[in-house]
């Protein structure tokens, strides 16, 4: 299943550099396409679904993965990414990544996103 | 497309090899307002309901922000609305609003910093946000 990136916040990615602009394009499509999981159903934003868009909170989406490499923004080559960080990727019902960033792994050993047993009501992969 | 032509359409587009400057944004799309104070890496650090903060990985400095549940945030605020709606306010005036809401000393201390810094940049906040 495809994700949308608007024009516009491509337009406001490629403010903060070329590194940013590889991110959108390399990272965030490798963690939609193969994620080590995803979460449904995110907890401490299910207000801004309800309320802003007449839809239930249990369709959005986090994909999570740590994809081995980050992008500085003003860098055009990729790094080696830290093992104890996840890249989210964050989509709504529209199917459209309105977010993504790195975060940090939950203690558990789990590999999965920081609070991750609160955050998200269920993993669906 | 191939993300190496996703990326060079936007860099084509939208890029620019002149000097970072700091800045906001409103996405509908997520209703949520981010903006930037420098182009450091960054990680995110989960604040509260509203607001997660972007840390600098060199230098653990707050480099932006992104503000969620904007509608809700101007719904609960509604003089903030009026106020961005007559006259642009800056993101550390808007960042009064979730600051008041917060539960815990350590995350009114956060929002302060913010606000700190971000006093500096003078970064407006999006009047888009109020007419979406």
């Amino acid at each position: 299943m495809s994700v949308d990136i608007t024009l516009k916040r491509g337009g406001w990615v490629a403010k903060r550099g070329y590194g940013a602009v590889l991110e959108m394009a390399h990272t965030v499509t490798e963690v939609i396409k193969r994620p080590h999981a995803v979460f449904q159903g995110i907890r401490w934003e299910e207000d801004e679904d309800r309320l802003n868009h007449g839809c239930n909170a249990d369709s959005w989406l986090c994909y999570s993965l740590n994809p081995g490499q980050y992008y500085d923004p003003s860098e055009s080559e990729p790094q080696p990414s830290n093992p104890e960080e996840v890249f989210l990727v964050f989509v709504n019902v529209e199917r459209i990544a309105y977010h993504w960033r790195w975060d940090d792994v939950d203690e558990d050993g789990s590999g999965l996103p920081r609070g991750w047993r609160t955050r998200f009501r269920e993993r669906v992969l | 497309m191939e993300p190496a032509e996703f990326a060079r359409m936007i860099w084509d587009k939208f890029g620019s090899d002149g000097p970072f400057e700091p800045g906001a944004y409103y996405d509908p799309d997520g209703d949520c307002l981010e903006f930037f104070l420098t182009n450091e890496a960054f990680k995110g650090e989960r604040l509260d309901k509203w607001v997660t903060v972007y840390r600098g990985r060199r230098s653990g400095k707050i480099v932006g922000s992104m503000i969620k549940n904007v509608r809700e945030l101007l719904e609960r605020n509604p003089g903030l609305a009026i106020q961005i709606r007559s006259k642009p306010i800056q993101i550390w005036q808007f960042l009064r609003a979730p600051q008041f809401s917060a539960t815990s000393e350590v995350a009114v201390r956060v929002y302060e910093e913010m606000i700190e810094e971000t006093r500096v940049s003078e970064i407006h906040a999006p009047t888009e946000m109020v007419c979406a």
